[in-house]
């Protein structure tokens, strides 16, 4: 996994749906870690992956969060895949879990 | 390094998808050398029962669970929710555990995630 020099790790997963106070709590935390020099890792997982039609959420990688979403739950729910985020599978989730200094789920 | 890892199911199987979407992740974190503890709390133990398929997205469960038993993985479940449901003579690897002691594994997890 790719890092700065001494920069902290934040691992964040999103499994809710946009409608769904976590969204807010996400971009919020993922900014306020941008903010503070640590290096953001965003994961989303089930019904979180509909939060790749929020444009503020997407707009987080311009601002430095290694977007990331589950294949398998965006393939479930019709969504396509695209650049709005990497899409990938559950192996590259136990490494963010595996790597990250600190992980928080938002379920 | 891999990471101990709370996995906590809740969530009613019956009403909601999620139940059985925490098991693909369990699997998912297991198969990436993670020490997983999976708890099943209320109604979470249907997932283990034979009428799995009447569960929401149940027949996912078919691809999802015999790993489980291949790797001798335990699912701790709730006393409480245990003695409701009917897994007396369960092909899983069952043990019961108190709020307690679930209390302890998520204090003593590097993380947890709850579904």
């Amino acid at each position: 996994m790719a890092q700065g020099v001494n920069k902290k790790r934040l691992g964040i997963l999103l499994s809710t749906s946009p409608q769904h106070p976590n969204l807010k709590t996400t971009i919020h935390l993922a900014q306020t870690a941008l903010s503070q020099q640590v290096d953001v890792y965003l994961y989303l997982v089930d019904d979180g992956v509909y939060a790749l039609n929020d444009d503020q959420l997407v707009g987080l990688a311009q601002e430095g969060v290694k977007l990331f979403a589950c294949a398998y739950g965006a393939q479930r729910r019709g969504i396509p895949i695209s650049d709005r985020a990497n899409f990938c599978g559950l192996v590259v989730f136990s490494d963010l879990v595996k790597g990250c200094d600190r992980f928080i789920a938002l379920n | 390094m891999e990471q101990s890892v709370v996995v906590l199911v809740k969530s009613d199987p019956e009403e909601s998808h999620r139940p059985v979407e925490a098991i693909r992740i369990a699997l998912g974190l297991i198969s990436g050398d993670h020490q997983v503890s999976l708890i099943l709390m209320n109604k979470a133990p249907l997932l283990l029962e034979d009428e799995a398929e009447d569960l929401v997205d149940g027949e996912d469960l078919d691809k999802y669970l015999p790993p489980f038993k291949e790797l001798d993985q335990t699912f701790y479940v709730e006393k409480e929710a245990l003695d409701r449901a009917k897994l007396t003579e369960s092909d899983y690897k069952i043990q019961p555990i108190s709020m307690q002691e679930i209390a302890n594994l998520i204090a003593n997890s590097d993380r947890h995630l709850i579904f």
